[in-house]
């Protein structure tokens, strides 16, 4: 049984063109958010209440934690990473539901976000200051450490990317291999461990990292 | 397991998808509803802090105004009590005088009616004298037996207390 994410079906037939099982849940988890966000702030009130009241806290948490790191640019980057934070933490967590596959757990997902947070990084990066000031930046502090600067950076979407995939991947295939030994006994406390907890503190490592990226390259 | 196919791109896109439709149903209402509030929260604050001021002044007006309005009544009655006082004097000081004026007024008639009373008694006496003389006369009495008589006559009256000799 292969524990990676399973094509479904194939747009047009092509077979270059599969749409995955984790393609599919995380339009579910897609829908689900704007459905839940829809519904948190269809009616706002000055006195929040139940689902808005948890909207709010979830954006000014994520607010915060981007002005802890980029003062000053809270407001302007709380779409881009409000959107992985609430993302990844639903995609993390839906692997809880039996039969559903984290879209987490499918290296196209976290890489793509990473390679998205890394052009967005060095993008920021360009816009402080100006494309050969930031290319500068990496001869420093001698020029010759030029090439170690710039594998560096490209390890830096890799390491982001595969951190979360792994943990994703691996506490799925760990979870079929105790469902298939002991079916009725281990599941439930590993699904909470691996589904929950680690699902969650992988959401806030990879949104707390893009963060870190980006206010690194704006430096 | 891994491998790197065209779904990199759609969740590429999701993501975006994601983004631009958070952004316009979450962010952006949660950012305004918190700034909103916040201003909300600010203006009642410096409202609160404005009405208080102003309650501060009030009360020191109205604290001024009753002090003032208590000297002022202060001020009356003292005034008043001033003016009761020296009215009292004044009808005292009259009424002394009327009474002295009163007691003056009797005493003045009392000695006019002393005085009269003595004049009509000089004359009564006058006329008795010469009545009981021509009698005497009639009856050819001496002149010591008339003295003696006469002398009788005024020492009945003085003892009666009708008035002092003069």
């Amino acid at each position: 049984m292969d524990p990676g994410p399973q094509a479904v079906t194939y747009l047009f037939g092509n077979e270059a063109l599969p749409i995955t099982n984790t393609l599919i849940w995380a339009w579910v988890v897609c829908i689900v958010i704007i459905i839940g966000a829809r519904m948190a702030t269809r009616e706002m009130k000055l006195v929040p209440e139940g689902l808005q009241n948890f909207a709010e806290m979830t954006v000014e948490l994520i607010y915060e934690q981007i002005e802890a790191m980029m003062p000053g640019e809270g407001k302007r980057m709380l779409p881009f990473i409000a959107t992985i934070f609430i993302f990844i933490g639903l995609s993390n967590l839906v692997g809880f539901i039996p039969g559903v596959v984290n879209p987490t757990a499918d290296l196209n997902t976290t890489l793509g976000l990473g390679l998205v947070v890394f052009l967005v990084s060095h993008y920021e990066g360009m816009k402080k200051h100006g494309v050969f000031g930031y290319l500068k930046g990496f001869g420093e502090p001698v020029i010759i450490l030029f090439p170690l600067n710039v594998v560096g950076e490209l390890a830096k979407p890799i390491s982001h990317s595969f951190r979360l995939f792994g943990n994703m991947v691996g506490g799925g295939i760990i979870i079929m291999l105790i469902y298939s030994a002991a079916p009725w006994v281990l599941p439930v406390p590993l699904h909470a461990w691996f589904d929950l907890f680690v699902g969650a503190v992988q959401a806030l490592i990879f949104g707390m990292i893009a963060i870190a990226y980006i206010a690194v390259c704006r430096d | 397991m891994v491998d790197l196919n065209i779904t990199m791109l759609w969740e590429v896109v999701n993501f975006l998808v994601l983004m631009y439709l958070l952004k316009r149903f979450l962010y952006k209402p949660v950012m305004n509803m918190l700034d909103s509030r916040r201003q909300k929260i600010k203006g009642d604050l410096e409202q609160a802090r404005r009405q208080k001021e102003e309650a501060h002044q009030l009360k020191e007006k109205h604290q001024s105004e009753l002090k003032e309005a208590r000297q002022k009544a202060q001020q009356i009655i003292d005034e008043a009590e001033g003016r009761g006082k020296e009215r009292a004097q004044e009808i005292i000081t009259e009424a002394r005088e009327e009474a002295e004026r009163i007691k003056e007024r009797n005493l003045a008639e009392i000695e006019q009616a002393r005085q009269e009373a003595a004049d009509e008694l000089r004359q009564e006496v006058a006329s008795i004298s010469m009545m009981v003389a021509s009698k005497f006369l009639r009856e050819k009495l001496d002149e010591k037996e008339h003295q003696e008589l006469i002398q009788k006559y005024i020492e009945d009256l003085e003892a009666a207390r009708l008035g002092e000799a003069k």
